[in-house]
């Protein structure tokens, strides 16, 4: 078990190295820079800039410069945000995105699973109709309509949340519930046709001879297992949630991670582009980490060493 | 069966406590509101007046700073700031200002000329590489100053005679100084606190400001707190005790922030919203000193020939574009510097003339479009600018017989593409910094890194110099106009309409008067009771 993490811990390591060559390589081959404005600067002020945020140097040097940097903890200052270092800014917006990313998990298992187990267990009922056909449309809608439909009802229409921002608990219902619900649609998919699989088990008849009652086998026996496709879902649709909180972060004002992962690619903020990648793509790892582990713990057939 | 339950409690104590502990170190708190609210458009790249660009930073440091001048809320002018008068010599070449005494930095010690004095060469140094140390460039020695590897100060025209008296020595004679002097990289910062901190003063523990407002929060992204400072000279002038500016960049959540009474401000809402917004009496429409225009590529061909420059142009009807393509209340150019200026009169660009564009095309080998090339139109990603070339494709198409390609690209990619002149013709936008002539002109300059058409004109470069160093206002104008003229013969661009202020802004709002500039201080609004006349 040991040498099994400590051998997908390395395997984490190296994927990081050459995801920040890489994106270290593609982000200075984009074209304009970040003093790129409007106004043209005066050539001698442009050099200036350069120097001052060490983009002046020949290439090779500046990425071994700042694989050096890294390795103390430092991503560099924000080319963009110029008051502030990139760690000074995903230290702000991480725990944001953490937050929404984990109240929209909480909510999409909380709706998905309770979905599931009951379309499955009133199989082929209009409940099962009805949660399918809800869970098709949570599926197929994108969030920004989502987020968009929300507002216009709970914002607008009924005035009980508000429009946007972040620091009150009201702030957080609306965004957690656009970025949960499409997650949700997937994971009720998923734990109704685990389980429907299940029922038709020897072990699940065995257990309905012995006298359990149907909850008791629904959740004590058949959700154990049906439950193993979701969490192979959840480890990466968690890694998503928080890199997809984009358009949510948008439409809410929400100054999570999301938005600097599209922006400071097209502010040529190279700092800040890096900075999130390198945090997106350990948090992809881990979640699939956890998810490995928590695979074994679900079903004992399966060993993770 | 128990130890199973037991098991699922602690799964669920587990979540709520890794729940619990994101939520403290997410930060979520409460927070009161503040007394006006805007939507500042985006976040702000700095606070630090000498490395500033943008409008929503203009708004912010102008708020916590204040320079020898600031700008007047009607008529965006000049009016005195942290001085409170300023006599020009009579060559105009030396200009003296009385810096206020009763006027404080937020760390309770008084501001002096000597703090103006640094903050303007802080500006000119080269190693503060200041975007906009070029407009000061009109002081002595200021020039050789930014560009000297070991920069003298005792050549450079600043000199703080007193803590109340400073003398700012000039190249050539500047009516523009005061208006220059008001913008926000001009704003005073303070040596002790700069030297103190360094690169770190700008962080929200050590900043210390002399504006009419202190910075009380700031959350990146998200939004900035500022409070009324008492120790600012015109305290008794500034209403608002608190102010949040909201960093929302996206232009619909601003208006939901708006319509639902959570701010009291937006700056041009997103004119897919223009058909619900413009008919309301809170929608205030003005022009602006700005232009919106096409820049031909001089290099390529055939776009290097005035003919076929001024066939584009005159295929163009622009009145049908201001009305139906824009329609915020832009008005269909008809002069390169924009409309407004006291004192100047611009010349005439040509106005629509389908017949004479297809007989200048014929005249120039292209008739009824015929062997005329499939040429790029060059624009950014914005909805705005893509809906302007796709009527001005079409128009040249109907009308011409040309044909253009739209070529869209992100807005640094654009204008790394504008600079480098890979381009047929490009959209281009133009918004002046203060009013003056000089502010447009100075773009076509040879030199001018602004330039990006490759159009090099010695006669217009030398008129542009003469008019710089005439004293006379009236001459000025006059080498000025003849100097647009030289544009206008050569059709060296195509102005397309003059821009427009579009803001919602509440009711409740007094003090927010439309300008030129569109700007409005925040230290000259106020707010009023719902039900107030």
């Amino acid at each position: 078990m040991t040498r099994w993490l400590l051998s997908r811990l390395l395997w984490a390591a190296v994927i990081l190295f050459a995801v920040v060559t890489l994106s270290f390589v593609l982000v200075r081959s984009l074209p304009g820079g970040p003093f790129d404005e409007s106004r043209a600067l005066d050539p001698v002020i442009r050099a200036n800039l350069m120097a001052a945020y060490d983009l002046a140097a020949p290439l090779p040097e500046q990425y071994a410069r700042y694989v050096g940097g890294l390795l103390h903890g430092n991503f560099g200052p924000s080319l963009r945000y110029r008051d502030y270092s990139v760690g000074q800014i995903l230290a702000e917006s991480l725990p944001i995105s953490a937050l929404l990313g984990a109240l929209a998990l909480l909510i999409a298992l909380a709706v998905g699973l309770t979905a599931g187990a009951l379309a499955a267990a009133r199989r082929g009922s209009w409940i099962d109709t009805g949660v399918m056909g809800a869970a098709t449309l949570g599926i197929a809608l994108p969030n920004f309509v989502l987020a968009g439909v929300l507002v216009l009802l709970f914002s607008f229409h009924w005035r009980l949340f508000p429009v946007a921002g972040w620091g009150s608990p009201a702030q957080l219902v609306l965004p957690s519930l656009a970025l949960g619900l499409p997650f949700a649609a997937s994971i009720a998919r998923l734990f109704r046709a685990g389980l429907l699989e299940t029922f038709g088990e020897d072990w699940i008849r065995t257990a309905r001879a012995k006298g359990r009652s149907p909850s008791g086998i629904l959740w004590g026996h058949a959700a154990r297992v049906a439950l193993l496709p979701v969490v192979s879902y959840v480890g990466p649709a968690a890694a998503g949630i928080l890199s997809g909180s984009l358009v949510v972060e948008r439409v809410f004002a929400i100054s999570g991670m999301g938005s600097h992962f599209v922006d400071s690619a097209f502010n040529a903020d190279y700092n800040l582009a890096l900075g999130v990648v390198i945090v997106y793509t350990a948090l992809v790892s881990g979640f699939n980490l956890l998810a490995d582990l928590a695979y074994g713990l679900l079903d004992p057939r399966i060993e993770v060493a | 069966m128990r130890a199973e339950r037991a098991r699922l409690a602690g799964a669920v104590l587990l979540a709520l406590g890794a729940l619990a502990a994101v939520a403290v170190w997410g930060g979520a708190s409460l927070r009161a509101p503040a007394d006006f609210s805007f939507c500042n458009q985006a976040e702000i790249s700095s606070l630090d007046p000498a490395s500033i660009t943008g409008v929503p930073e203009a708004r912010i440091v102008q708020a916590l700073f204040e320079g020898l001048t600031r700008q007047d809320p009607v008529t965006a002018e000049a009016l005195p700031g942290m001085a409170s008068r300023w006599t020009v010599s009579e060559d105009g070449l030396s200009v003296r200002f009385d810096v206020r005494s009763d006027s404080l930095w937020t760390d309770g010690t008084p501001v002096t000329a000597h703090d103006v004095a640094y903050t303007l060469r802080r500006v000119l140094h080269p190693s503060t590489a200041a975007p906009n140390a070029p407009m000061l460039w009109c002081l002595k020695g200021a020039f050789a100053y930014g560009h000297a590897a070991a920069p003298d100060a005792g050549a450079l025209g600043v000199e703080a005679l007193s803590d109340t008296e400073l003398v700012l020595s000039l190249e050539r004679p500047t009516p523009a100084l005061p208006a220059i002097l008001a913008l926000p990289f001009a704003c005073t910062v303070q040596r002790a606190c700069v030297e103190r901190w360094g690169r770190q003063w700008i962080a929200p523990e050590h900043l210390v400001t002399n504006g009419p407002f202190r910075l009380v929060e700031r959350r990146v992204r998200d939004r900035l707190r500022l409070q009324r400072f008492d120790g600012y000279w015109g305290r008794d002038e500034v209403a608002l005790a608190s102010i949040d500016a909201w960093a929302a960049d996206s232009g619909t959540t601003q208006v939901n922030l708006y319509l639902t009474g959570s701010a009291d401000w937006v700056v041009r809402p997103p004119s897919g919203l223009y058909g619900a917004l413009l008919g309301r009496p809170d929608c205030l429409r003005g022009p602006q000193c700005g232009l919106t225009f096409l820049r031909y590529n001089h290099e390529r061909s055939p776009f290097s020939d005035p003919s076929v420059r001024l066939a584009l142009l005159l295929a163009l009807d622009r009145e049908s574009i201001a009305r139906d393509v824009v329609r915020g209340g832009e008005t269909a150019a008809d002069t390169f510097v924009p409309r407004g200026m006291s004192g100047y009169e611009p010349p005439l660009w040509p106005s629509f003339d389908p017949a004479r564009a297809r007989d200048l095309l014929a005249e120039a080998g292209f008739p009824g479009g015929a062997g005329f090339p499939v040429f790029e139109l060059l624009h950014p990603q914005l909805q705005t600018a893509r809906d302007l070339c796709e009527s001005l494709a079409a128009q040249w198409r109907e009308r011409l017989g040309v044909r253009c390609r739209l070529v869209a690209q992100p807005w640094k990619v654009f204008l790394d593409s504008q600079t480098r002149g890979a381009y047929d013709v490009s959209w281009s936008v133009w918004t002046a910094d203060y009013v003056a002539p000089e502010a447009f002109l100075d773009i076509f300059a040879s030199e001018s890194g602004n330039n990006r058409s490759h159009f090099a004109d010695a006669t217009y470069d030398a008129l542009l110099g003469l008019a710089a160093g005439a004293p006379d206002p009236a001459e000025r104008a006059r080498l000025q106009a003849r100097a647009e003229q030289r544009l206008v013969d050569a059709c060296v661009l195509a102005p397309i309409f003059q821009r427009a202020n579009v803001n919602l802004v509440a009711p409740t709002v007094r003090g927010f008067h439309d300008n030129l500039l569109d700007v409005h201080p925040l230290r000259d609004l106020s707010v009023v009771a719902e039900d107030a006349p």
